[in-house]
């Protein structure tokens, strides 16, 4: 009985359709719209600028700590392009421009990155879940989500994201392992930005490559050029549509690039190369895209300034309505609500010394 | 009505609120074809099949963080850690996403979930699978930790359990699972979560405990009326937290005495803060100092020596009788 | 005008930061966003971006010193005048809440040992638990001592006794309380708890020792005779008490260890330069100890005449408070309904009682054996107790034989008394 090779025998593809000039592989090309492809860049334009002007907040001292994410604004935007409304979307702390697209509200992120409570509220009906901090504990509720959305018949689907070092939490291999046995409609988006904060991603991982992971589970694994917004999208639709048609599950690993520092608080300088930073800022995601854009004659300089002083415009105006809004938030109250469905009893009697505190009366206890 | 054990109460109570509402699923280790190491799914998985009853993977955390997911999208799950000594790896779960979504997302995503595990001591099991860990879950807020002490009780608390809207460890004391039997009314019944309730009633000192305890706890309060002409009054908590402390606040301050039993460990355990809510309610009632009749502050011992862990009564009325004395 | 640019705090507990480069100076005109300095802290080198357009007057820091965090950096002069746009120059605010004070004041003695409950009941009563001697181990002070202590301080008790609790009901002993019979249980209330409380404290607190003596009154008993029908005109009573409060009186002057009172802390005694003496009297609700005040001012009439009304009055429940106050040596004559001798209890904080048992015709032999006679004498028992920490039974003789001799020669009484 000699040794042979066994099942499963395993591929695991790269798809780039943009190349690092915008290019385009017109085999590969999907389709989309003329409108959707000029959101697609707009989005995209106003999570860029949109971090910087946050950057800039923070400096000033005007907003707290934040991840920045620009340079990833591809591999976000392409991933949730394919998505319905109805499906699911769970982030962990760096998916601005998914963000963006799904409609959240810029003044709710400033109010969120400023300490308030009443930033991090998700939308009337939105199926976003609010940032994910702990790394990559947020990927088996994708898994729940959507197999409560298949017990329900119901074809709508969960997509996860994590970064590259995620993958090497429990909670990565669990949930996937989980989301393979019982088949459920998760699409799970490593946005392989290589660095978790000074951690290359060859010291994460020897494995070659985040997507071949999906192996180990039985369970498709494609990389992804993440700075090729194409790509992302292209990959991701499919991805979504073998979800919906009761496939299961898919791993997208976008091979992305952090341009900024892993949060306010983070010196990129101290663990890795200028030269490093600028040979990524050569494949730009907005770059490529634009210039696709440009070739296909939906963008021209002067629509592209036009973009950017609706941008300029659009972020004063949030951080306006954010100032405003966080002049008005003077109950610190709210930080009792939303504990349980009912406040106990104990925690109502805090609640009243806190209010009793406040507004400077004297508590009275039960001698 | 039908006397039943523990085990069968509950797995009355899963049954029941299974066929009522079709968003119940349970889900972990064994639950399903196997019924559960312990048989508290038994027949889950033939009456509700296994979209209801998901054997899963040996993935603590994920069992968890599935059942929050699936909880966030309408069902109401209930995970059951096979014991609560591998729980731990689900508390980033615990702590991390469930207690605090609603909180989070101020009211617009819940997670009621119920994660039942077997815990405690008392049945000559292997390491981990004795301890006592109930103040990990009760010191989180936004988690409901509930502690049942009777066939009965169990099962109207995890029906309650089930339907309420918070996230509940339902912490299962294997030692009474099939300790006695009880009648169960095979008609719907209910206990209010954060609610305790008092078992015996006396004027002389207050005993207050939960869980497998309680009835150590009971049997030296019959002990004192006896020998001694001491009438105890006994708090059996049922939940931890929401830790109900009018009860037993009321009776101490008509007692001006008080002992606490658990068999969990003694610093920083349920008692710690059982005293902190005596002193902050009832403490110009106390006439002598509170005691506490708790496991030592070690590992909890292998199974031979495990009985010398435990409080047992020669502790509970050793503590009683110096506090009475006082 | 001219606005301060303080180093913001970057979050994550940085407190401090290098100035890494200067890129501003005084008289440049600056947008918003344009970078002005670059600072370096424990954690990154960051770029300052400008929070404002405008002109920079002064520059405060230069390349390579450390500020701390609200340190000013440079002063400007913006051209935005925007309303509603949050200062984040303005200086700190002050702390505008006073810590509230705690309300007493503070201790200077080490806390008294007592129950949470007692003490509960010693507020509730307005005893001072540092007034209060302990009878519990470790000197603790008990629910006993506290009540006990109430008693010295009537008035409170009334005035609070509405809202008070109950007192907790004592425990059984340990070992059981099985009954042999019909019982009837009657509750201790009122005047009878607090002299129940009163006695108990004095019982457990003072060693007392007991000196009995007979004394001759057959004389005293016929000037009592001869007066009674002007006492009665002044509308008293000429009782032997009142005679026995003059003795004592008399007495007290020579010894007066007897009119004194221990403090608290059991370490110095008290001697009265007044004679108040209190005098037990039986009223239907139970034992009250009137004071007759000043009692060395007032001849034998007086003396009646107050003592009487006195009686009177605590048999109807009429007392004031000042009247039940502050003797200093008591009586108790119980003798009119018998007993030839007793023992009485000090009437705290009192250090000595007289009691007078009853009177009796008693044969007395006198003279010496060869040669006696034997005469009927109306012979009076005397019962004096007294707390043996202030005075030994010697003192005790000495003083029983001065009241004694007062009394067996009431010539003397009224000459010197």
């Amino acid at each position: 009985m000699p040794r042979h090779p066994i099942e499963p025998l395993y591929r695991v593809e790269y798809l780039s359709i943009l190349g690092s000039d915008g290019q385009l592989d017109a085999e590969l090309e999907p389709t989309l719209d003329d409108d959707t492809l000029k959101r697609f860049y707009r989005t995209m334009l106003l999570a860029r600028r949109f971090d910087e002007f946050q950057l800039k907040l923070q400096r000033q001292g005007r907003l707290g700590t934040f991840a920045p994410s620009s340079g990833q604004e591809a591999s976000q935007l392409g991933a949730v392009a394919p998505l319905r409304k109805e499906d699911w979307v769970v982030p962990s702390f760096r998916e601005l421009a998914a963000y963006l697209w799904r409609g959240t509200k810029l003044d709710q992120i400033l109010l969120y990155f400023d300490g308030y409570n009443e930033g991090a509220e998700p939308g009337e009906d939105t199926r976003d879940l609010p940032t994910a901090i702990p790394v990559g504990t947020q990927i088996p509720h994708a898994v729940g989500l959507s197999y409560a959305a298949r017990y329900r018949g119901r074809d709508e689907v969960a997509m996860v994201f994590f970064g590259d070092g995620a993958t090497s939490e429990g909670d990565f291999h669990e949930g996937l392992n989980f989301a393979g046995v019982f088949n459920t409609p998760t699409i799970f988006v490593c946005q392989n930005n290589q660095w978790a904060i000074s951690m290359p991603r060859e010291h994460q991982t020897h494995s070659k490559t985040l997507a071949q992971k999906a192996l180990a589970y039985g369970i498709p694994g494609i990389q992804v050029d993440g700075n090729d917004v194409l790509a992302v999208y292209a990959a991701a639709k499919e991805a979504v549509e073998r979800a919906r048609s009761g496939e299961g599950p898919t791993l997208l690993e976008c091979i992305t690039y952090r341009l900024a520092a892993h949060t306010t608080a983070d010196d990129p300088k101290r663990y890795r190369s200028k030269e490093e930073e600028e040979a990524w800022k050569q494949c730009d995601p907005l770059r490529r895209f634009r210039r696709y854009l440009e070739d296909k004659g939906l963008l021209d300089d002067s629509t592209v300034e036009t973009m950017e002083q609706e941008i300029e415009q659009e972020l004063k105006q949030a951080w306006q309505r954010a100032e405003k809004r966080m002049a008005e938030l003077t109950d610190p109250t709210v930080i009792f609500d939303h504990q349980f469905a009912e406040m106990p009893p104990y925690l109502q009697e805090q609640r009243d010394a806190f209010v009793a505190l406040h507004t400077g009366k004297k508590e009275s206890k039960d001698g | 009505m039908a006397k039943l054990t523990m085990a069968e109460a509950l797995n009355l109570a899963l049954h029941q609120e299974m066929a009522s509402d079709d968003s119940v699923v349970v889900l972990g280790e064994d639950v399903g074809v196997d019924g559960g190491v312990f048989r508290i799914t038994e027949g889950i998985y033939q009456a509700f099949g296994e979209q209801r009853a998901m054997d899963t993977p040996l993935a603590e955390s994920a069992i968890i963080g599935i059942a929050i997911g699936m909880a966030i999208n309408g069902l109401r799950p209930v995970p059951e850690i096979q014991f609560s000594g591998f729980s731990y790896l689900a508390l980033t779960q615990l702590e991390s996403h469930a207690a605090r979504m609603r909180w989070r997302s101020r009211g617009r995503f819940t997670v009621p979930l119920v994660v039942r595990m077997p815990y405690g001591g008392g049945v000559h099991a292997l390491e981990h699978h004795s301890e006592s860990k109930e103040v990990f879950f009760s010191h989180i807020p936004g988690l409901k930790c509930v502690i049942p002490s009777s066939p009965r009780n169990a099962r109207a608390l995890l029906v309650s359990a089930i339907r309420d809207p918070d996230p509940v460890v339902f912490m299962e004391p294997k030692a009474l699972y099939r300790a006695f039997r009880e009648e169960v009314p095979e008609e719907e019944e209910t206990l209010p979560l954060g609610k305790s309730r008092r078992v015996r009633e006396g004027k002389d000192i207050t005993l207050i405990s939960y869980g497998a305890m309680l009835h150590r706890t009971l049997e030296a309060a019959e002990q004192l009326a006896k020998e001694d002409g001491i009438e105890a009054d006994v708090i059996d908590l049922l939940t931890l937290s929401p830790l109900d402390d009018q009860l037993f606040s009321d009776s101490v301050r008509n007692t001006g005495r008080a002992i606490i039993v658990h068999e969990a460990q003694r610093s920083f355990g349920a008692a710690g803060e059982i005293i902190a809510r005596l002193v902050e309610h009832a403490f110009f009632y106390l006439e002598a100092p509170i005691e506490r009749v708790t496991g030592y502050d070690i590992t909890m011992p292998y199974f031979a020596r495990e009985h010398e862990y435990l409080p047992d009564i020669p502790r509970i009325l050793a503590a009683a009788r110096r506090a009475l004395s006082t | 005008m001219s606005k301060e640019f303080r180093l913001q705090d970057p979050g994550e507990g940085i407190h401090e930061a290098e100035i890494v480069d200067v890129y501003i100076k005084p008289g440049d005109q600056v947008r918003d966003g344009d970078i002005l300095l670059e600072v370096e802290t424990d954690k990154a080198v960051v770029e300052v971006p400008s929070p404002f357009t405008g002109t920079i007057d002064e520059v405060r820091v230069s390349k390579g010193e450390v500020a701390e965090v609200g340190d000013v950096l440079f002063t400007y002069t913006s051209e935005e005048a925007e309303a509603g746009k949050p200062d984040t120059t303005k200086e700190e605010e002050e702390g505008e809440r006073e810590e509230a004070k705690a309300q007493t004041s503070h201790r200077t003695a080490a806390p008294i040992p007592a129950a949470p409950s007692t003490r509960r009941l010693a507020r509730e009563l307005g005893v001072a638990l540092e007034e209060v001697s302990p009878s519990g181990p470790h000197g603790r002070v008990t629910d006993e001592d506290v009540r006990a202590a109430a008693v010295g301080k009537p008035g409170k008790e009334e005035k609070k006794a509405e809202a008070k609790a109950p007192a907790p009901e004592k425990k059984p002993a340990a070992g059981g309380s099985e009954q042999r019979g019909k019982v009837e249980t009657v509750p201790l209330r009122g005047l009878r708890r607090k002299v129940a409380e009163h006695v108990s404290e004095a019982w457990r607190s003072v060693p007392h020792v007991n000196h009995q003596s007979l004394v001759d009154i057959t004389e005293l008993e016929a000037l009592r005779q001869r007066h009674k029908q002007e006492a009665e005109a002044a509308g008293a009573h000429l009782t032997t008490t009142v005679f026995a409060i003059k003795a004592v009186v008399a007495a007290l002057k020579r010894f007066p260890r007897f009119n004194a009172s221990l403090d608290e802390s059991g370490e110095t005694i008290v001697l009265k330069h007044y004679y108040h003496i209190g005098v037990a009297v039986d009223t239907e609700q139970g034992l009250l100890v009137p004071v007759v005040h000043n009692a060395d001012h007032k001849n034998l009439i007086e003396l009646a005449v107050e003592l009487s009304a006195l009686a009177e009055r605590a048999r109807a429940g009429k007392l004031g408070l000042e009247e039940l106050r502050g003797s200093s040596f008591s009586i108790t004559n119980p003798g009119m309904l018998g007993g030839t001798a007793f023992t009485p209890l000090i009437n705290t904080p009192n250090v000595a009682i007289l009691g007078l048992a009853q009177a009796t015709l008693q044969p007395v032999v006198r003279g010496t054996l060869e040669k006696y006679t034997i005469e009927p004498r109306l012979m009076l028992p005397l019962c004096l107790a007294f707390d043996h920490r202030v005075n030994d039974g010697a003192d005790a003789s000495r003083f029983i034989a001065a009241i004694t001799e007062a009394l067996s020669d009431p010539e003397e009484l009224l000459l010197k008394g």
